[in-house]
């Protein structure tokens, strides 16, 4: 065959993967345009016009500045506060536990296979049924969590129903302030979330782990480093790629929190557990403020997408591609 | 400049289907049109359980017996949160329901879209409104709770789910202590506080009261104390005045000696059942689920709250109405006539033994099926509706969702200990108040 013969054909066939290739990703396409940006779009559209109830005015970025600066600035700084209150709390929770049970579990016992299952099932549970499972759990009169405090004689507490501080608490009230932490109610969410949440990071750091080629392990073992050595020289720095896309998640996961606080605490109490996410449902759905709630969710949007670029640029210094 | 024509065009799209839905306002000549063909009509609820079932009962002899070939269909949309929501989005779309359940400050939101019918023509028709006889049977309140001074006084909705704040007490404990029911706030926190029982662990096996963290409750004690909940131009509130700092200073007092605390969801239920509580303050429709928790026979009765003047009562009225959405003279008329069924005094006495809500009409109480009902079953069906005339509407201004929750905040907050000046968390709260309002105006 001639080179121009064979060329054409090979432009033929590339032109006929490529065709496959967009049809395979056609039906993914097709749902992210209509569900994601075709409604984030929508969103953008509504925030520029006065929307309460009914549409209005075009008003530009005025609710921009209502939402910033404007009369809803504290509802939205408060808001934002909890969501990143929240973050800090759940996500490097979740990445230490989560790595940890991953090591443990990728390590050779007897009913590995259950266990894995086992970290994995709350994953694969309803939110929704399952944060009303640990409604009841934290139940201030008659709940789990209470008759555990109480074996290690610590009062009962009001859990999800607590807006005073963690520290607060702990300190029998003499903190004030910041000090005081995050309400208990918002830490007996972080509680659910971690638990809920770590299953599926379980099984990303478990692929993580089996990603990395033995011979590393092989080699250090003959130069003698122990087992200490060898998880934080080589597991950990292989495992980088892994831990950053756990944390991306992660953090997207939580800045964009509501099922949990919707079914568990519906913001309360004192709107100490009220995150972002919760706070453009209630403008949006609750108030029918369409026009403040749509410009909340796209600054929502921009602080979610600031925080994904942070991370890629530290990852840039510290992910290790092996 | 293409994006931004684009975004204009997509608003007005939906503006224009908004505003297909949202038709001219009924002239008073279609309350008294005829009605010829089949009228399908869609009614948005959030009944649930047995009330779900009496419900459809009701809907289904109406169905089989009106003469008028007017179908109903009952479609059951969560709770009210979500049906508000759900109509909030319907309104958005353009497909609302011919009619829906709503609180009052529901229907003043979706006023604000010109969707609601106001019923005034319907109920003056001479054809197919009410007779003057019929309309003084329908309690007042009722009706005035219906009425919007936001909207010219329109009667935009009519009594549907009505029922009051009353309070249940334990009979046997009230016995045990020796004491009465008590009419005033005074004899209510001595008779609360005689009823405490601290078991050998030192712990509380008895309160006096389960004291809710509820905006409506909050209201009852504000107007109990002869306060009122609102200013006379219904644009700010009045609850931040003496009587409210007085409701508010009684909770946190109660609290914190150990007289009272605050129930989780609906554990006061339980608690009252199984004796851990001589007084709850809670709607009267709350009979059959006090009733299911009772684990033994007990003695329990409704009274009144306590007052500051017994010989002027008041209590706050619970409960929801039905909005009729603005569609063809047809259906608006045939929704109008069905609702008015449903208010007559057979229906609502059948709906109130079935539903245990009060009954709308005064003559209700003459039926065979509410004096037996009273009579075998529930003879505190009986004590709630004697005191029916105590109870007034909770404000309808647009804006009452979030003032609610300011209120429901302020009590959180001195429950959590985080509140060290009354007087002055009150007025905080009345300012925040009406910047909601004034927002919502």
């Amino acid at each position: 065959m001639t080179r121009p013969a064979a060329s054409a054909t090979r432009r033929r066939r590339n032109a006929a993967e490529n065709a496959l290739a967009y049809a395979f990703i056609l039906p993914a396409m097709l749902i992210l345009l209509v569900f994601h940006f075709a409604g984030g779009f929508a969103a953008v559209g509504m925030s520029l016009f006065k929307w309460d109830i009914v549409p209005g005015a075009f008003r530009g970025l005025d609710n921009y500045q209502t939402v910033l600066v404007g009369s809803r600035a504290e509802e939205f700084w408060h808001s934002l506060s909890v969501t990143l209150t929240y973050t800090l709390i759940t996500v490097p929770i979740e990445i230490v536990l989560s790595l940890v049970l991953a090591y443990l579990l990728f390590q050779k016992m007897r009913g590995r296979a259950v266990y894995r299952t086992l970290y994995y099932l709350p994953y694969i549970t309803s939110v929704i049924a399952a944060g009303v499972i640990f409604n009841w759990l934290m139940n201030p009169n008659y709940g789990f969590f209470n008759q555990i405090l109480e074996l290690v004689g610590i009062g009962p507490q009001r859990w999800l129903d607590e807006p005073r501080g963690l520290f607060e608490l702990m300190s029998g009230g003499l903190l004030a302030g910041w000090a005081q932490g995050p309400s208990l109610a918002l830490v007996g969410v972080s509680l659910f979330t971690i638990w809920h949440f770590i299953g599926f990071q379980v099984v990303i750091f478990l692929a993580g782990l089996g990603n990395i080629s033995t011979e590393y392990y092989e080699a250090a073992r003959l130069d003698g480093a122990s087992e200490r050595q060898i998880f934080w020289r080589i597991t950990l720095p292989l495992l980088s790629p892994t831990t950053f896309f756990v944390a991306t998640i992660a953090t997207i996961g939580a800045l964009k929190a509501f099922n949990q606080i919707y079914v568990m605490t519906n913001g309360g109490p004192l709107d100490t557990t009220r995150t972002l996410g919760y706070e453009i449902f209630h403008v949006f759905f609750q108030q029918g403020r369409i026009d403040l709630g749509a410009a909340m969710a796209v600054l929502l949007t921009i602080i979610i997408l600031l925080f994904t670029l942070f991370q890629f640029r530290i990852a840039e210094r510290r992910v290790h591609y092996g | 400049m293409r994006l931004k024509l684009a975004i204009i065009a997509a608003v007005m799209v939906v503006a224009t289907a908004c505003s297909g839905a949202a038709t001219a306002p009924a002239p008073s000549s279609q309350a008294d049109i005829d009605l010829v063909g089949p009228t399908a009509l869609v009614l948005w609820h959030t009944q649930t359980g047995a009330n779900a079932k009496a419900l459809q009962e009701l809907v289904d002899k109406y169905n089989s017996t009106n003469d008028k070939k007017i179908t109903v269909t009952l479609q059951y949309q969560g709770s009210y949160t979500q049906l508000y929501q759900k109509n909030l989005s319907a309104i958005q779309a353009g497909a609302l329901p011919e009619l829906a359940v709503a609180y009052e400050s529901f229907v003043a939101d979706y006023q604000k879209a010109d969707v609601v019918l106001n019923l005034d023509p319907y109920v003056s028709s001479a054809k197919n409104g009410l007779t003057k006889v019929q309309l003084e049977d329908i309690y007042k309140s009722y009706l005035d709770t219906n009425r919007f001074p936001q909207f010219g006084n329109q009667l935009l909705s009519f009594p549907f789910t009505k029922s009051l704040l009353v309070t249940y007490q334990n009979d046997d404990v009230l016995k045990e202590i020796g004491k009465t029911a008590p009419k005033t706030w005074d004899e209510f926190e001595a008779t609360a506080r005689a009823a405490v029982k601290k078991g050998a662990d030192g712990k509380t096996s008895r309160y006096g009261w389960a004291s809710n963290i509820s905006a409506s409750t909050f209201n009852g004690w504000v107007l109990s104390r002869g306060g009122k909940l609102m200013s006379a131009d219904n644009k700010t509130v009045a609850w931040d005045g003496k009587e409210g700092v007085d409701s508010v200073k009684l909770f946190d007092k109660l609290l914190k000696d150990g007289v009272s605390y605050v129930p989780k969801g609906f554990d006061y239920q339980t608690d009252f059942g199984t004796g851990k509580v001589l007084f709850v303050e809670e709607s009267s429709t709350g009979r059959p689920f006090f009733k299911s928790s009772f684990k033994g026979p007990i003695n329990w009765s409704i009274t009144g709250i306590p007052q500051i003047d017994p010989a002027k009562p008041k209590t706050v009225q619970y409960g929801a109405n039905v909005a009729i959405f603005k569609s063809t003279p047809e259906k608006q008329l045939a929704s109008w006539l069905f609702v008015k069924w449903f208010t007559d005094a057979a229906q609502t006495a059948d709906w109130a033994v079935k539903s245990s809500y009060m009954p709308v009409r005064n003559s209700a109480k003459d039926t065979q099926v509410l004096k037996d009902s009273w009579a075998k079953d529930d003879p505190q069906g009986k004590q709630a509706f004697e005191l029916i005339g105590a109870s007034l509407p909770e404000p309808n201004a647009r804006g009452q969702q979030d003032v609610r929750t300011v209120i429901e905040d302020l009590l959180t907050a001195v429950a959590a200990g985080k509140v060290t000046d009354i007087e002055k968390a009150v007025k905080d709260a009345g300012v925040k108040a009406n910047q909601i309002l004034k927002d919502n105006q």
